[in-house]
Formats: structure tokens, C-alpha cells, sequence
């Protein structure tokens, strides 16, 4: 997780900013060829937050038993992003809950439990407990339309990712043009279509091709711009939401436990102001927050 | 967020380039490739610049005096976009090495491009004759006149020694890095070098993990799993300036040679021929070499030339 903030998000986000700057600047004018290679790779860098976030969301919901959850994202299957975003909008809101790091699920059993502590839900008021209930609902409803949202970009924009990254397969504007399916002579009275970005199929047998006639350039850069940004956000407070708990351990030097300082279980982290009431947001804020009481047989809990 | 609608429509592509023998392109490589292969110039162009910014970012990091970590992953990027034009060239060696060359080229794996540039590493007058520089015995077959002939053999062989070089720089590249094309793609399972070295460790991981002296490194984890056993392999990464200039210069070869290949292959395929000598390196002749096939070039671009 500490190296998912300080190194892969940076580089991620420094990437998608260099694409997005080269297709402002190069995007309209110039080059038809280099102008659809500078769209195809603003494509590239802002769909890779989109599939990291499917490794890193399938590792937590089914995490290799007996492993840390970690492992399973390194990984490989080529159908992952794929399977994750195809059905997320599927997902009931327990499998939300968990992406979302409220709850956490037993790799054997896969029986879901809050990382709220049993023993700490005891301890709450009538009125705590519906301020969390609240945050829990919102965040579910919230993320049900931002990862729905992003596995519609990934169903539309992945070919062209595809195609782009291996062997840069854009087709040719200069070679080719692009008739109505019912044309058989092409003359200089055909209407001929203009696709924004148009790719080679990396597996049909004959090489058909892939087109989006539906918007501008500026459109598709805009769209797939922001849905990468929005990965990057959703890839922060994912990690945010994981880290709390590691960075609760008080480590010695050796790397060995000294014990547990007190945390905040970052609750809140997907939400934004809109989400809760001001009094919900001054009574929940972050999240509760955990002091850990020695363990009477000594160890530290 | 999107707002569009996205629905799926049938169109077709139709060819507007012609060829005096049609069958002769779909026979030897399918027309689809071949326009790709038109278009290789700026992709090649593409990539090198692409590699080139990732770069000015990663020195960007180091004059600012940004954490390892952050100045590592930007050197990842680098290596990335490097390996992206290395696979372009990988793709394209394998493509003409198969039976159906717009398949291969799609269709290839990380396996099959392994393949392809250990092979061309191995024999890379083989794969460059394959991509279209003629063969040197076919040359002195030609009933060239005879002054022609030896500047065109020494153009060839200044032209394979400058290819095989790079063919080797490569292949180095995709073979030494190629994990990590996978690795920075897909779910980017790479974990900064300062969280190993650094208090409080990383337990398990860190003692299995190589660390070397440069700063800064990262350290690439790529399991498999078989049955119900899970294996990890973990393969270090150097990413100090040195390392990563290294790279960015590798990843600018491979984009340069797939572009000059790729249009050879295209103007073998224009002309009907299985091969030909470019003049991309004639500046490394002698003068009066250089002026014989300047005169030859210029006398068979003429319409009646022949």
C-alpha cells in the first residue's frame, strides 16, 4: 500500500498529465497519424489506473486463502479487468462494502464482517450507530455510479487500449476509409464516415477493425481523461482505506511489533461533503476511532 | 464521468491505395499489415518522443530532489514506453517469421516475441534478409554495373552491421526487461526498493528480494498459480539515472529500427522486390561510393530509368 502511494500513483498520475498535455497540444493540429497516436495513448495512460484498480479490488474480495490479500494482484489473467468491470454492475452491496474496505471477507469462508470491532459496536450510541449506517449507505450508493460508470469506460475505450499498447495496431487514415455496410463500389459520390480513433482487432481472424464514430477527438479525450482521474481518486482512498490499519502497528526498528497506536478507521474516505448532514459529518467525521487496551494475558491487541 | 450513448454499428474499411498486383500483397502479407506497416514512421516517431518525455520527467524528479520511490516510479515509466517500442519490433520480426504475418502480428505473446528476439539476437542477418535487405549474394548476382555493385555491397554490409547492432540492443532490452511490460500495464505489482531497506522492512519479501546499491530500485512480483500453489517470482529493477538513461537510449533504438524495418518491408512490397539496399546509412561511404549509387538511385527514380 505505501508503495502503491508513493511510487504507482505518482508515476500513474504523471503519466495520464503527460499524455493529456501532448493531446492538448498535439491532439488538433498536425499529423493525422500522429494526432490519432497522441489520443490512443491519453487512451492507454488513463485506462491503466482503471485496470489497476480491478487487480487491486479483486485481490481484496477474493484473496488467495492463507496469503496476504497483496498476492493476489501480482497475479497476471488477461481477463481480469475485464471480468471485474463486466460485472460490476452485478454486484450486491455487500461487494461494495467490501472494495470499499467496511468490511473485510474471511478467505475461506467468505462470510463478510465490518472492521468495525465487535466489542466496539457495543459501545456505541442509538445516534452513532445511524451516522455510520448513514456514511455505510452513502458510500455504496456513491460507488455503485462511479465503478459503474468506469466499467463503461473500460467496455468502450479498452480495445483502443489494447490496440495501442500492443504493436500500436491504430489504422491507417491515409489507406482506408470507412463506408456504410451496405456499399459494394466505393465512388467519389460514397459517403465516407470519420472515425475519432479507429483500431485493428488484436483477434479476429480476417482483422476487422474498430471505430468510434459517435464523438469528436476532444470528446473521447475528454471522457477517458476524466474517467482516469476518477480511477486515480478511487485508487487513492482505496489505499487510504487499506492503510489505516498498518499504519495503526508501532513497529521497532527490527521490524518486529511494539504494539498499536491509536487510529481512525477512515470510514468517511470515499465520501464527499454533499454525502452527510454537517451535524452527521461533526458527529462521524473521519470515522470512529480506536484506542487498543493492553491485552490482560500481555500481548499487544 | 461519460455521458454518451455507445452503440455498436457495422461499417466497412475500404482500401484507397493501389497496388499493380493486388494478390501479390494479400499473398505475402495481407493488406491490412501493409498499411500498417506504411504507417510505421510515426508510430516509431511516436514512441521516441513518448520515451523522450518520460524521461525529461524522471530528471525532472531528480533535479527537484523528489523520494525515490516517486522519482523510481517515473523511472518505470521510462522503462514502460521504452518496452512498448520494443514490442512493436518484436511483433514485427515474429509477423514475417510466420506462415500468416497480420495474425502473428496481432496474436503474438510474451512468449512468442521472447522467441523472435532471441532468435534475431542469434541470426540477425537472417531476419534482416527476412525483413527485406537484400541478400549479399543476390546482389553480386545483379547485372549492375560493376563500380554500382561494390558501393551497393558495402552500403549493404555497412547496413546489416548497423542493424545487427541494434537488432542485439533490443533484443537485450525485451529480454532483460520484458517482465516488467507486463508488470507496469497490468495492475503494476511493483514494489519501491526503499520500502525493503528501510525500517521497518518488509518481512518475507525483503529477505527473499535481490538489493543491489542503486538507488532507486524497485522489486517486480509476478505470481503463478498451478493447481492450488502459488508461486512468486521476484526480479529487481535498477533505476538510477544511469540505468534508466540506459533504457531510454535501448527503448529509442527499438523504436528507430522497427520504423526503418517496417518501411523497408513496405517498399519491398511497393516494388514487388524481396529485397533492397536502403540508402539510410549511405553518409558512411566513401565519396565516390556514395556519389555512384547517389547517380544509380537518382537514374532509376526517373521514368525511364527502369
Amino acid at each position: 500500500m505505501r508503495s502503491w502511494r508513493n511510487q504507482t500513483l505518482p508515476a500513474r498520475r504523471a503519466a495520464l498529465a503527460d499524455s493529456e498535455s501532448h493531446f492538448e497540444e498535439f491532439g488538433e493540429r498536425g499529423d493525422a497519424a500522429l494526432r490519432d497516436l497522441a489520443l490512443a495513448a491519453l487512451i492507454g495512460d488513463a485506462l491503466q489506473p482503471i485496470e489497476d484498480l480491478a487487480h487491486l479490488g479483486r485481490a481484496w474480495d477474493e484473496p488467495f486463502g492463507g496469503l496476504a490479500y497483496y498476492v493476489r494482484a501480482t497475479a497476471y489473467s488477461s481477463r481480469t479487468a475485464t471480468n471485474f468491470w463486466g460485472s460490476v454492475a452485478k454486484w450486491d452491496d455487500d461487494r461494495i462494502r467490501v472494495f470499499a474496505g467496511l468490511y473485510g471477507r474471511n478467505p475461506q469462508t467468505r462470510e463478510l464482517s465490518s472492521m468495525i470491532p465487535p466489542e466496539m459496536e457495543t459501545e456505541f450510541s442509538d445516534e452513532q450507530k445511524e451516522v455510520l449506517e448513514a456514511a455505510e449507505k452513502a458510500t455504496v450508493r456513491m460507488l455503485r455510479t462511479l465503478l459503474g460508470s468506469l466499467g463503461g469506460d473500460w467496455r468502450q475505450f479498452s480495445p483502443y487500449y489494447n490496440a495501442y499498447k500492443h504493436g500500436g495496431l491504430l489504422v491507417n487514415r491515409e489507406d482506408v476509409c470507412w463506408v456504410d455496410d451496405e456499399v459494394d463500389q466505393v465512388t467519389d459520390e460514397t459517403i465516407k464516415h470519420d472515425p475519432s480513433l479507429a483500431t485493428w482487432d488484436l483477434r479476429d481472424e480476417e482483422g476487422a477493425g474498430r471505430g468510434d464514430f459517435a464523438l469528436t477527438s476532444p470528446e473521447v479525450a475528454d471522457t477517458v481523461a476524466r474517467a482516469g482521474w476518477l480511477a486515480l481518486d478511487l485508487l487513492d482512498r482505496f489505499i487510504e482505506s487499506r492503510s489505516a490499519i498498518f499504519e495503526a502497528v508501532d513497529f521497532r526498528p527490527d521490524g518486529s511489533v511494539k504494539g498499536m497506536k491509536e487510529m481512525t478507521l477512515p470510514w468517511t474516505i470515499w465520501l464527499r461533503e454533499a454525502h452527510l448532514t454537517a451535524y452527521q459529518w461533526k458527529l462521524l467525521g473521519r470515522g470512529p476511532r480506536i484506542t487498543w487496551r493492553p491485552d490482560p494475558a500481555g500481548s499487544p491487541s | 464521468m461519460a455521458g454518451f450513448d455507445c452503440q455498436d454499428r457495422g461499417m466497412q474499411m475500404a482500401l484507397q491505395l493501389r497496388h499493380h498486383d493486388h494478390d501479390y500483397i494479400e499473398r505475402l502479407c495481407g493488406w491490412p499489415l501493409y498499411t500498417h506497416l506504411r504507417n510505421a514512421g510515426p508510430l516509431a516517431d511516436f514512441r521516441t518522443a513518448a520515451v523522450e518525455r518520460a524521461w525529461s520527467g524522471y530528471r525532472r524528479a531528480e533535479a527537484n530532489s523528489k523520494p525515490d520511490a516517486e522519482r523510481g516510479g517515473l523511472g518505470l515509466i521510462v522503462v514502460q514506453r521504452a518496452l512498448l517500442a520494443a514490442e512493436d519490433l518484436g511483433r514485427l520480426l515474429h509477423a514475417f517469421d510466420n506462415e500468416n504475418p497480420w495474425v502473428a502480428f496481432r496474436r503474438a505473446k510474451i512468449d512468442d516475441l521472447d522467441r523472435a528476439f532471441a532468435q534475431a539476437a542469434a541470426n540477425p542477418e537472417e531476419r534482416l534478409i527476412q525483413m527485406g535487405l537484400l541478400d549479399s549474394s543476390a546482389l553480386l548476382d545483379t547485372d549492375l554495373p560493376k563500380s554500382v555493385r561494390e558501393a551497393a555491397l558495402q552500403l549493404r554490409e555497412i547496413t546489416a552491421r548497423q542493424w545487427s547492432a541494434q537488432m542485439h540492443d533490443s533484443a537485450g532490452l525485451w529480454l532483460t526487461h520484458a517482465p516488467l511490460a507486463r508488470a507496469t500495464t497490468h495492475g503494476f505489482p511493483v514494489i519501491a526498493g526503499e520500502l525493503l531497506t528501510e525500517s521497518p522492512g518488509a518481512g518475507e519479501l525483503g529477505e527473499h528480494a535481490q538489493i543491489p546499491d542503486a538507488r532507486p530500485f524497485a522489486v517486480v512480483m509476478i505470481s503463478k498459480v498451478r493447481d492450488r500453489e502459488v508461486s512468486t517470482q521476484l526480479h529487481t529493477v535498477h533505476l538510477d539515472r544511469r540505468m534508466v538513461r540506459t533504457i531510454r537510449d535501448l527503448g529509442r533504438v527499438a523504436a528507430r529500427l522497427y520504423g526503418q524495418l517496417a518501411e523497408l518491408k513496405a517498399n519491398c512490397l511497393h516494388v514487388g522486390q524481396a529485397g533492397t539496399v536502403p540508402l539510410l546509412f549511405a553518409d558512411r561511404l566513401g565519396d565516390n561510393a556514395r556519389l555512384t549509387l547517389t547517380r544509380e538511385a537518382r537514374r532509376r527514380s526517373e521514368p525511364s530509368g527502369g
